[in-house]
């Protein structure tokens, strides 16, 4: 069965291209500026640096930048604490301020 | 003309590279008819073909510097790549739309039975099986069955490992083997209904 299923497969029928069709290919090219040649200002230098931040995966960048802030976020110290620490940092500048002494 | 004849496909990528014209017409010249057979196989349509190929070659033109020499693929495999996620676009697009394809394939319902030449009515169950398939099993059928590229070609053109697409393969085929079976073009005992 197997070699008459590949005479099957081998009868498929297939239409020729059209006779013009490589013609209407070459002369569309003709038509269509090529973007290269159309002159980016740009030139090969601000095309690598723009090439730097292109991210080839953003879904998998997106993910592992929460994934890492999370992390950070949740290694950090307790909120409460860090609030505490802001205003008794406040309060001494406030304290030297009065007693004017900044020296 | 005839420099660009024995001029290798590789030699004058290069020089569309550097925007060559001609050389882009001696490439398309030279392989409009192989990617066309190629693109009618996967899709199953004839203007769908034509727009396929088109676009391919334009995006090579307008896109040289996408192939890359030294990476060792040859012209040909490396197109194909072109060719088939341009096709696969094209289909997955036609599916958004609705089977409009599934209507070219219809044989005329106005023609009795018997009017209808076995011979062409076998080609059309063969498409029709075909065209059943899944995009990416039709896409390893046609690059290793007719456009005779070996597995590891293919797969590359795939984008796949090489277990992938014989697993595609194989699974192609058995597709296609029960649904001519099921449609009575290939039978277990004689081989084949007509002939």
């Amino acid at each position: 069965m197997d070699k008459e299923f590949e005479n099957i497969l081998n009868s498929r029928n297939v239409p020729e291209a059209p006779g013009n069709l490589a013609y209407r290919i070459i002369e569309a090219a003709k038509q269509k500026p090529k973007t290269q040649a159309a002159g980016s200002v740009s030139g090969p230098f601000w095309d690598m640096f723009a090439e730097m931040f292109i991210l080839p995966k953003p879904a998998v960048a997106l993910a592992l930048a929460l994934l890492v802030g999370l992390t950070l976020g949740f290694g950090s110290m307790n909120p409460a604490e860090v609030q505490l620490q802001d205003l008794s940092s406040l309060l001494q500048i406030e304290d030297e301020f009065y007693t004017g002494d900044f020296s | 003309m005839a420099d660009l004849d024995q001029e290798s496909d590789e030699s004058l990528m290069g020089r569309v590279q550097r925007g060559d014209h001609q050389a882009f017409s001696g490439l398309v010249t030279r392989h409009t008819n192989m990617f066309y057979a190629a693109a009618y196989r996967m899709c199953g349509h004839e203007q769908e073909a034509e727009d396929i190929v088109q676009d391919a070659f334009l995006k090579l033109w307008n896109k040289p510097e996408v192939w890359n020499e030294n990476k060792g693929a040859k012209f040909t495999t490396w197109f194909y790549r072109v060719v088939t996620n341009q096709a696969l676009d094209y289909m997955r697009r036609r599916k958004k739309t609705a089977g409009s394809e599934a209507l070219d394939l219809m044989p005329d319902e106005n023609l009795r039975a018997d009017e209808v030449l076995a011979e062409k009515q076998e080609g059309y169950e063969v498409e029709r099986a075909i065209q059943a398939l899944s995009d990416r099993q039709k896409v390893a059928l046609n690059l290793c069955f007719y456009e005779g590229l070996s597995n590891k070609d293919a797969a590359k053109v795939m984008g796949v490992g090489v277990k992938a697409l014989e697993s595609l393969l194989m699974r192609a085929k058995q597709g296609l083997k029960d649904e001519l079976l099921r449609s009575g073009v290939l039978t277990e005992e004689k081989g084949r209904r007509y002939g």
